[in-house]
Order: C-alpha cells, then structure tokens, then sequence
C-alpha cells in the first residue's frame, strides 16, 4: 500500500441498547420498555482504504454492515453507539467528534465536504419539495464559497458528469417526476460535487432495475477512475462487489470473517461463511442448477466467545466454539477461520456443485 | 394467435389469451394505462415458468390478473375451462398466489397455524377434527420447525415467513402458485432454499408455478421456460436453456448481459442499455422498444412486431418453442 | 419497482417479540404508571360508600363552608354538604360517563370507518361528506347545541357526544383501512376466495383497530372534560347528583373564602386526566411498535 491509507477502522464496536430504539420514532423516551444489556453488533472491525481505492463489505443481513457505515459518518441511531475502536479519515480521528462542539463541526464539514454518501433508496434521500438542481447546487454551497449562479453551473456540470440526459429540464424537476436511476444520479452528483475523496454506498444500487444498476455502476467505476474518489460498497450482492471493488471483506455477525483481493477471495474462499456464500448464489453460468443454501439461520449480535459460525459450519470443531477466531493469512487475503477451506479442497467444493 | 407450445405437448394446465389489464386515471381524464397489452401464454402441470421484467412491464398486474385480484379482459382457462374474473370460492382456490414482502404477508394478529387452519376451514377441505392435523402437515412440507407453529408472524425471520406463506397457499391444494418476486426480499442463502422448496413443490406436488423475478440469475437456475416482459407485453418466450443460451430479441440480450457476474474475468464490453425502463402511460408506437433499440430501424417504429417462433429450427415437424416478437430476430426468415 | 427490503433472516432482534402480550406490557413504565393511578382513582370511587362518612346530598346548614376536619376531611360546601363524598360521587358519575359515553362514537365510528375505507365508492363518498358536515362545526358547538334542543341530562350527553365524536373514529380507522387492504394477508385472503364479511371481521379489525383505541383513550380524557364542561354550564347532569363540573361552577364564586369547594374536583380532573394520558401514551408506544 502506498503511502497511509485515507480511511482507517481500528477494531470499531458498537453496540445496540433495547430502550429507546422500540419507542415512537420521534425518539422520545416515553413508552420505553425497560432494556438490559446492550448488544454488540458491530465487533473488532477494522479496515483501511488506500486513496482512490474500492473496497466492498458484504454481509447478509444482521451482519452490520450498515451500522458499520453508519458509524463511519457519525450517523448511528440514538440507540446505537461507539463502545470501542476508532475511525480515522485522512489522519483526524472521527469516532469521539461528535462528542464537541468543535469535533462536531468539524465531522460536519468532513462528512458531506469529504465524503460523499450515496444511500439506497434514492427517493428518500432527495427532498422531494425542492427541484433537483437545486439540491446538488445545495450541496455545492455547503462546502465551496460559490455564487448562486456559479453554483448552479457547477450542478449542471456534475449532472452531465453523471450521465443525465438534458439537464437543463431535468434540473427543474422534482424528485418524484424522475425514474429511480435518475434519480440516484442525482444523489450521486451530490456526493462527488465537492470532490469528495470518499464515497460512501450503502445498497445504491440494489432498488434499481437491473439495467440501469448496470448503467450506475459502470458510472461509478468512472467516476472513481476520473476523480481518484475511493470507494466502501456496502452490499449484499457478492457479483456487484466482484464488478466494481478492488477489495472484498465479508462480514457474519458483526465481524470481518475474510478480507482479501476480490478475485483472489471470489476465486478461492478460505472461510466456510464465503465459500458457502458464493455458492448460494444462483448464477447465469449455471442454468437449471440450484444453488445450495447454508443450513441454519444467520446469527446476529453474538457476545459470547468462539466462531459466531461454528452453529452452521460442516468443519467446526471443539476450538472453533470455544475461541473466536482472529483474521489471519498471508498476502492481503486474510480470514478469521481456524480450519480455513483448503485452497484444493475450496475448488473442490465449488466444482462438485 | 400461435397455441403456446407446452413441455409435454398435452394442453397447457393455465392458459391465458389475448390478457389485458388497465388502470384508468381519474386524474384530469388522462387515458387509461395499459399494464398487460393482450398477453397470451400457458403453463403446464408441473412445469416453472419465470416471467422476468423490469419496472414498467407488467408482470405483477398479470400476476394479479391470473389470480383474479385484478379486473382483466381476454380468457383465462384452467384445464379448459374458463375463469372469469370474479370467481367463486372453487375457483379461486386453484390459483394461489405468494407475495413478494413476507412481512406484510401474513396477518400478524394470527398465529401461522391459525392462519392455515382458517383456509382449510373455509373451503371446507378437511373434516373439522382433520384440520389441525392436516395444518402440521403443511407447515411441516414446508419445512418450518414445530416451535415456530403456534408463534405469530413477528417471531419468525423473514425466510419462515415466506414458507408460512407458501403452507398457507398449499393449503388450498392449488393447480398453480403465482409467485410474486418471492425471493428478493431474502438473503441470498435463505433465498436458495426457498428455491429448493419450489423445486420440491414441483417435483412432488406437480405443482406449475409462474416465478415472477427480476433476478436472471433465479430464474436461470429454478425454471423450464422463461418469458421475458417489456412494457406490457411478452417479447421474448423460450425453454430457458435456449433463451440464456441465444436470446434473440434485443431487449433480452442486453437483459442478459447487465446482470452483474461474480467469476473474474467479468471484464466483457458492457454495451449499456441507455436510458430508463419507459412508464407503461406512454407507450410508443410500433415496437415499444425501438426507442431504446440499438438495432431499430424505420419500419421497427412504425409497425409492432408479432410473437412469432423461429421457422427454421433443428427440431423440423414440431413448431419451434423459442418465441420472440422482434421483425429481426431470425435473419433467415 | 417496489423497493426490496432486506429482511433480517436471524429473526427479530428485540428480544421480546414474540413473547406473551401482558409479560411485555406490564414492563411499559409510562402504561403501568397510568393504569395504576387510574385504577387508584377508579377504586376510590367505587369503593365511595365505605369511604365516606356522609351521603353526597346530605345538608348540614350549621355547617356550611366549614375547613378540612375530622368529620369532612375535605370540608363542606355551601350548603354543608361533605366535598369529600361529593367528589367520589361525582367521580363515579364522571367515570363511567366518561367511558361509556365513548364507546359507542368508537363502534359506530370505527364500523364506518372500515366500511368507507374497504368499499370505497359510493359508500365512501357519502360517509366522508357527511363526516365533512360535522366536522365543520366546532366540537362544543355541536355538542351544546345539541344538548340543548334536545333537554339537558345524561342521555342528551350521550346522544350529543355520540352523534359529533364518531368522526374521529371513522377517520383513523379508514386511513388505516386504506393502507391495511394493500398488504399481502389481506389481498392473499382475496385470493382464496374469502367472503368480504370474513375478511373485515377477521382479517382487518383486529389490525386496524389499534390506533382507533390509543385515540380513544385521549377520547375520554376529552369527554370528560366534555361532560365537566356542560356540568360547568348547567346543561349536563343535573342537581342534586354530585358532578364534578357542577362542582367547580359552584365553588367559583367561593374561591377566595374556600378555595377547596372548586380545586378539589380540579385536581380530581387533571389526576384522572393524567392517568388516561398516560395510559394512551403507553398504549401508542406498545401498540405502535407491534
């Protein structure tokens, strides 16, 4: 890796407390039922993306990847907070910001001035009262000292950027008079308006048709390569991550369980939740062969020690249920298995299907 | 109109002609939109056929219609014979329906005993002291846990809920189960198991189900034919290994190719398809999808293509079942 | 294309989920406060004949505007009469007018509701111009007005507050209606066939309700205060029966001399008040979060 890394996780842990969160959405504590314990959802995670690099974190659901992304922006839910570990984002530590006045102002300028988010459903992330030019203009203002008028410009420049057809009138459209993939242009135009160096994508694509998650995410990969922006997918779909990321790290309750180059870690898993993963999915290249599923029910939020997957894994063992396991390997592709799938017998695995 | 060809070459079990579903808009006396423009198609005992679309194409209204939750003009048969719209309980009963969000599916005031319960007491399909019985049987061919029987929907993941839904629509001992993107709400490991479960419904049961997806990669893996839907209509209908292996209308092809791949190696041209799914109110003229066509022509724009099989195919006598609605789809013709 | 929303295989997070429906409410601190106070309250009042000493109505004029003591804990009225017993009386009456007079704007209301909101059409039509009518008066107005033609008492309460406070009901209920008959059970239900009736009564009630009962609950919060009102202006119950309202327009003018004559029956409206706030409140966060 050249040179130090613009986003840096160090062992990040949050938890989840029982109270607040079931109450009325305003968030009051009225009606609030009477919580124990928290409950660890994100555990010991770290990670680090190189400038201008794509890494994605992929994960089922319950695994916490979204709380992982949440927590990189600050943006947790009031029951939800940082009990350990730390974020850094090119050098100035994140994870206590919100805490000052001073960190939460400066977390405001870094998030949104330098990191771009992209959510999944568009609709919900634009304004629907206020045109859509006008909120990438917005968005423009909020990190650059720019008129008006030469704010606007700039967002007709990033729509173009962004592939939308005659921006001119589609600028004057509210958000509800766009398709879904225009609009996620636009949530896109915002997030690299301020030459954002990170952008951060939780499922963009995944309430998209599928040829327009084709059309956006060829545009993503452009994008990066023209702006040098960095790139944390977060998804669930395994052949998004292996189309757009350099970098792969899947996650099972809470935790990394592999991390590694994508084709290396596609091509020959060495944890048993990867390989079966990969497996699970139905693919073009197989047609009439249905895929295997993974025996049990995923495990979410599991405190006690040992491999959070030994319950659903065909190779554990006594040790594997009593010590959890820690990431380990060579050359970049790590995995947190005691028993990682053997690189033949991994192939083995994938070819007997 | 062509008879849909079937896999055993008997008449199909469920057979749609000339389906048309619209929606009018009271708003300002703008024209009706047409969802599902004269739709034909057959589906065989135990066959799976997967209806694949994007947004705009109709094929939960046509799902809707065939199981009469929605007004449609055009025949509907079952075995022969005719099924109206409005239908009596019978009728009802033998096409059943599975949603696509497994939370709203089920009422969450019941326990999923009690819900399949209350449909085999309602069409009377077992004496009272038989129902309860006869309930464990379902719940348990779909594959739940018995602790999760008398538990309400709330208790359950999201892949139990599915399987309680599908017990509750086994219940009625259908001939047909219209499956409404049953899996995307679903990881992708549970959603390979509720594939199984179909692929053991249709094996054991004889069950014919119409698998309504986006996702090519499902109906690659689970169905016998595939039909592919644009605005309305079906462009493209063949057994599934011939329509992934040479899909022939344009739409399908670059269908096909925009499906995201996980094996390295993924680095293939990606002609996109630009622009976005068209909204069914403004349907253009002659073919609908010349506007998006990389290959269209003048006349494409002026006259819409016919469902037409190939004329020349390896198979001689019988007329070809690979379908396509496209005026350059077979060079030879 | 609907937006697909990954649902959580490992099952609900919260624990309590799937566990028995009181074990879960009696740990809902805002619910239990309110039913513990209204249950006081109501206990009180019911139990008026052992815990006063003297009849409500029973005059004692060597006594009149007499302070706390032994013999009236609460003292006496204007007309020697103990406010002790008078205020639990009056509470009884309060009370149950305050419920019952509720029930039956909340069948009427919620059956319109489900009707309107399943039917639609003309059903609908008429039901929501005919609602629009009501609504376009002010609720006291209505009620006053109708109180007054028709002779004041306890059954006028009920008629009037009847025939203006269904409403509120039918609306809930219908726009719950109208985002329920969407949902898969009910259109799965449909789909096999199931009658209208069966539907409504099985299916839909059970779920559409909820919100209609937490409303009810601020419901007689108000109609109590309704009824304190119309006792205020001398169109509600009648005298000598004790009745809170009566109670604070009597001891108006003595508010100087013997304040307790008019805040004892106000504290007793704010506390029962209080008690029912509570009890919507903590219903909404259960029956919300279900």
């Amino acid at each position: 890796m050249t040179g130090p890394p613009l986003l840096s996780v160090r062992g990040l842990c949050v938890a989840v407390g029982h109270g607040p969160a079931r109450g009325p959405a305003h968030g009051s504590a009225r009606g609030s039922v009477r919580g124990p314990a928290e409950v660890p959802v994100v555990q010991d995670l770290s990670l680090d993306l190189p400038p201008g690099g794509a890494l994605g974190l992929v994960g089922e659901s319950g695994s916490g990847k979204t709380t992982t992304l949440r927590a990189i922006l600050g943006l947790l839910p009031p029951a939800a907070r940082i009990s350990a570990g730390e974020v850094i984002f090119d050098g100035a530590d994140l994870t206590r910001a919100g805490t000052t006045r001073a960190g939460a102002r400066q977390l405001r300028a870094v998030r949104g001035g330098q990191i771009g988010v992209v959510w999944q459903d568009p609709l919900a992330s634009l304004d629907p009262v206020m045109r859509a030019g006008d909120q990438i203009a917005e968005a423009v203002r909020a990190h650059a000292p720019l008129s008006r008028a030469a704010a606007r410009a700039r967002a007709l420049d990033l729509m173009r950027q962004v592939e939308l057809p005659d921006v001119e009138r589609t600028s004057r459209r509210y958000p509800h008079e766009l398709s879904g993939g225009q609009r996620q242009r636009i949530v896109i135009a915002s997030a690299i308006a301020a030459h954002q160096r990170l952008l951060l994508a939780d499922e963009p694509t995944t309430a998209l048709d599928v040829t327009v998650q084709d059309q956006v995410l060829t545009l993503l990969s452009r994008l990066r390569a023209e702006l040098g922006q960095a790139l944390l997918l977060v998804t669930h779909d395994l052949a998004v991550v292996a189309q757009t990321c350099a970098q792969v790290a899947v996650m099972y309750a809470g935790r990394i369980v592999e991390t590694g180059p994508v084709r290396a870690v596609f091509a020959a898993p060495r944890h048993h939740y990867t390989s079966g993963l990969l497996r699970a999915a139905p693919s073009l290249d197989k047609p009439g062969v249905l895929p295997p599923g993974i025996p049990g029910t995923p495990a979410v939020a599991v405190a006690t020690a040992g491999c959070a997957f030994a319950p659903r894994c065909p190779s554990a063992d006594q040790l594997c249920r009593s010590v959890t396991p820690a990431l380990a390997g060579a050359g970049g592709h790590q995995a947190a298995c005691h028993h990682p799938v053997a690189a033949a017998a991994g192939r083995l695995e994938a070819r007997r299907d | 109109m062509t008879e849909q060809p079937t896999v055993d070459g008997a008449g199909p079990l469920l057979a749609a002609r000339g389906l048309s579903v619209s929606y009018p808009d009271r708003s300002r006396g703008r024209p009706a939109v047409t969802a599902v423009r004269e739709v034909s198609l057959g589906l065989a005992r135990g066959e799976v056929l997967g209806l694949v679309g994007e947004s705009g194409c109709g094929k939960t209204s046509l799902a809707r219609a065939l199981v009469g939750l929605e007004p449609a003009t055009g025949e509907i048969a079952l075995d022969g014979q005719p099924l109206p719209s409005r239908r009596t309980r019978d009728q009802a009963r033998r096409v059943q329906i599975v949603f696509q969000d497994p939370y709203a599916s089920l009422n969450p005031r019941l326990t999923i005993r009690h819900t399949v319960e209350e449909m085999l007491r309602v069409h009377r399909l077992r004496p009272r002291p038989q129902v309860r019985a006869r309930a464990t049987e379902l719940l348990d061919l779909v594959g739940l846990p018995p602790r999760t029987f008398d538990s309400r929907p709330a208790g359950l993941s999201g892949g139990q809920r599915q399987r309680a839904a599908i017990a509750r629509a086994l219940a009625l001992e259908p001939d047909v189960l219209v499956a409404d993107e049953p899996t995307t709400a679903l990881d992708v490991s549970v959603q390979a198991v509720i594939l199984q479960l179909f692929a053991q419904l249709r094996d054991d049961l004889g069950l014919a189900i119409l698998l309504i997806t986006h996702n090519l990669a499902v109906v690659s893996a689970m169905c016998d034919r595939i039909a592919v839907m644009y605005l309305g209509q079906i462009i493209e209908q063949a057994p599934a290994r011939a329509l992934l292996a040479a899909p022939r209308h344009p739409y399908t092809k670059r269908l096909l190719a925009a499906v995201p791949q996980l094996s390295p190696g993924a680095a293939t041209p990606r002609a996109a398809l630009p622009g976005d799914p068209p909204s069914p109110a403004r349907i253009p003229a002659g073919c609908a999808f010349h506007s998006r066509c990389p290959e269209a022509t003048a006349h494409c724009s002026a006259v819409p293509p016919e469902l037409l099989p190939g004329s020349s195919e390896a198979n001689g006598s019988r007329p070809s079942a690979h379908l396509v609605a496209c005026h350059y789809a077979w060079p030879e013709a | 294309m609907t937006l697909p929303v990954l649902v959580a295989e490992a099952g609900p997070v919260t624990r309590d989920a799937g566990r028995p429906v009181r074990a879960r409410w009696l740990q809902n601190r805002t619910l239990l406060a309110g039913l513990i106070l209204l249950a006081v309250i109501a206990g009180l009042c019911a139990c008026a004949p052992l815990l006063a000493a003297h009849q409500p109505d029973q005059q004692d004029l060597l006594h009149v505007l007499a302070g706390p003591s032994a013999a009236h804990p609460l003292g006496t009225d204007d007309l020697g009469r103990d406010i002790w017993a008078r205020l639990l009386y009056a509470g009884r009456i309060d009370l149950l007018i305050g419920f019952a007079a509720v029930l039956a704007p909340f069948i009427l209301g919620s059956m319109l509701g489900l009707i309107a909101g399943y039917r639609g059409g003309w059903a609908d039509a008429v039901i929501m111009r005919v609602l629009d009518i009501v609504v376009a008066f002010p609720f006291y107005v209505l009620v006053i007005a109708v109180v007054f033609a028709l002779g004041a008492g306890v059954t006028s309460i009920f008629i009037a507050i009847t025939a203006v406070g269904w409403v509120s009901y039918t609306r809930i209920v219908r726009g719950e209606v109208l985002v329920a008959k969407r949902l898969g059970y009910i259109q799965a239900a449909q789909a096999a066939g199931l009658g209208t009736a069966r539907i409504l009564v099985r299916h839909l009630t059970p779920n559409v309700l909820s919100q209609a009962v937490v409303y009810a609950m601020s419901d007689i919060v108000l109609t109590i205060l309704a009824v304190v009102t119309l006792g205020y202006l001398g169109l509600g119950v009648q005298p000598p029966t004790p009745e809170w309202g009566a109670m604070m327009q009597a001891g108006q003018q003595y508010l100087s001399i013997h304040p307790m004559l008019a805040t004892a029956p106000g504290v007793a409206v704010v506390l029962t008040g209080l008690a029912l706030s509570l009890i919507g409140d903590g219903l909404a966060a259960e029956l919300g979060a279900a």
